[in-house]
């Protein structure tokens, strides 16, 4: 598999197929519906693992932390941090753009 | 009496900051006046034996010659005053009788909780900020205890552990390292922007002024922290501290559980998966918490410009960050003034161990002693970072400590002195020498 891009070298990520399986009413399995790792000929199959890990990463959902609190912790920094909305608001955060050591 | 000659101490306490400035005079009687800059760690280097921090108070002592002019708590934060607190190292530096001992306008005693007099006006909005950073204490306690029981789940990341444990134990109240500033020394000041410290006789030629932290009054963006809302949360983030350090806030012995009839002895199998989930979840708001927390703290710093013989300047930012840093640089009327004084530095310990936003970039660009390799003279910055890689932050993010970016430029533009290959046992410290004019 391809490392996405952005994702530093030692960073760990773990794939897992999953299979559902479908019982009838007498409880005997009906279907299996699996949806597995690509096996290392099939090139398709990668290529589609490949542009999948890449969305995730891209999206946040392979950096470690949790995202299903996300939303509350943005409203809850946001509260902490700059609350108000007053102009120094903005201006506080323009700073902490252009003063730091991003880049 | 002039000051001959000055050397700054820089001593590797692993993630923290302790430094001696040693100033030595003409004058026979009273030949040598040193000042400490906090005496804190929280996470030692690796090469430390047993009993490195008395390692360090006892060569303070030796070099102070069993005498301290000045103190100087630049904040609460544990890796800049836990020294003060250990029961070994506190009383061998109250024992060297500090004249003068600095603190920031938020450490004032007379603004805490239980003060007998009504406060009204700007008085009850600074008590209120106190109040709030007292709550944070607390917090990070509950934090702390919180991540050791996480750290015994299975499969629960070490590294998220580790974070949380770290930012718990750096903002946690130190009680004795707090009582013990609160009453070493013969005189205590809680000091905040524009004032000038009373160090006539005590330091002769030396300047002392404090352009930081600003008072709620001049900084609004610190101000938030004291607003009704914000304190009303602090309030209860602290109430839920206290329950995690009495035994209290966990599901089986809450007082008034949301589903009294609910087993709870046993989570059932089909939701197992579901655990290390809400796990993870509770850790990352803790440390989305912290992490404010943390970063309101830092911005409580004493920021000290020196000025010795006139000539040379000094500058001690301690861990203000750029919402501390603001009204010096941008917003108080003199800021101009301010700047010009800035850019003539001779001598800068790096704020913040060298993190993102602790050396504000407009500083930075004012420091006019700046020199790269090629054009070096005996004027160039001497820089003095006091930090340990790999503690705060994360390289991935660009948050990492100290900042690649600043230390490349740091390396590059100025005399770089680090405290981290000082390994050695008996002498673990960089000596600075200040270059007076």
């Amino acid at each position: 598999m391809k490392v996405p891009k952005g994702m530093p070298g030692e960073h760990e990520v773990v794939l897992e197929g999953g299979s559902t399986l479908v019982l009838d009413q007498y409880g005997d399995l009906k279907f299996n519906v699996t949806n597995g790792l690509p096996p290392a000929s099939s090139r398709r199959g990668k290529a589609r693992w490949n542009k999948r890990i890449q969305y995730l990463w891209d999206e946040g959902y392979l950096t470690g932390g949790n995202r299903s609190s996300r939303l509350a912790a943005i409203h809850r920094e946001r509260s902490l941090e700059d609350a108000g909305g007053a102009v120094a608001d903005e201006t506080v955060r323009v700073r902490r753009q252009t003063e730091g050591w991003r880049r | 009496m002039n000051v001959v000659s000055a050397m700054l101490r820089a001593y590797n306490v692993g993630f923290g900051d302790c430094l001696l400035l040693k100033l030595t005079y003409d004058d026979r009687n009273a030949s040598t006046r040193c000042i400490l800059f906090d005496f804190g760690t929280t996470k030692l280097p690796d090469s430390a034996a047993p009993g490195h921090m008395e390692v360090i108070a006892r060569d303070i002592e030796a070099a102070s010659g069993g005498k301290l002019a000045m103190v100087v708590a630049t904040h609460r934060h544990a890796d800049h005053v836990s020294g003060f607190g250990d029961n070994t190292t506190g009383p061998i530096i109250a024992g060297l009788e500090p004249a003068l001992v600095v603190q920031p306008w938020t450490e004032d005693p007379d603004l805490a909780v239980d003060a007998t007099q009504p406060l009204t006006g700007l008085r009850a909005e600074h008590a209120a900020l106190t109040r709030t950073l007292t709550n944070m204490s607390a917090f990070a306690g509950g934090a702390r205890i919180e991540a050791l029981r996480l750290a015994g789940q299975h499969g629960f990341p070490p590294s998220v552990v580790e974070r949380l444990s770290f930012l718990g134990e750096t903002n946690l109240t130190n009680a004795d390292a707090v009582k013990r500033l609160m009453t070493m020394g013969e005189r205590r000041l809680y000091v905040k922007f524009g004032d000038r410290l009373p160090v006539g006789r005590l330091l002769p030629g030396v300047t002392v002024d404090v352009i930081g932290p600003p008072t709620l009054q001049q900084a609004p963006a610190i101000a938030r922290q004291a607003r009704t809302n914000a304190e009303e949360f602090w309030n209860l983030a602290a109430t839920w501290g206290h329950a995690v350090a009495q035994g209290r806030a966990t599901r089986g012995d809450a007082q008034s559980p949301l589903f009294p009839a609910a087993a709870l002895d046993r989570v059932p199998q089909a939701a197992r998966w579901l655990v290390p989930q809400l796990s993870r979840a509770y850790a990352d708001n803790m440390l989305s918490i912290l992490r404010v927390m943390d970063n309101v703290l830092n911005n409580t710093s004493l920021i000290l410009l020196i000025e010795i013989n006139e000539t040379t300047t000094l500058l001690f930012p301690g861990d203000a960050q750029i919402e501390n840093w603001s009204y010096a640089l941008f917003d108080a009327p003199n800021h101009e003034e301010i700047c010009a004084r800035l850019a003539g530095t001779s001598v800068y310990k790096v704020g913040h161990h060298g993190s993102l936003n602790a050396t504000p970039k407009t500083l930075w660009k004012g420091f006019k002693r700046r020199q790269d390799g090629a054009h070096i003279t005996p004027d160039r910055l001497v820089t003095v970072m006091s930090t340990k890689s790999g503690k705060h932050g994360s390289k991935a993010a660009g948050t990492e400590v100290p900042r690649g970016l600043l230390v490349d430029a740091l390396e590059e533009e100025t005399r770089l002195y680090t405290t981290p290959h000082r390994t050695s046992r008996t002498k673990p410290w960089v000596d600075v020498p200040v270059p007076l004019r």
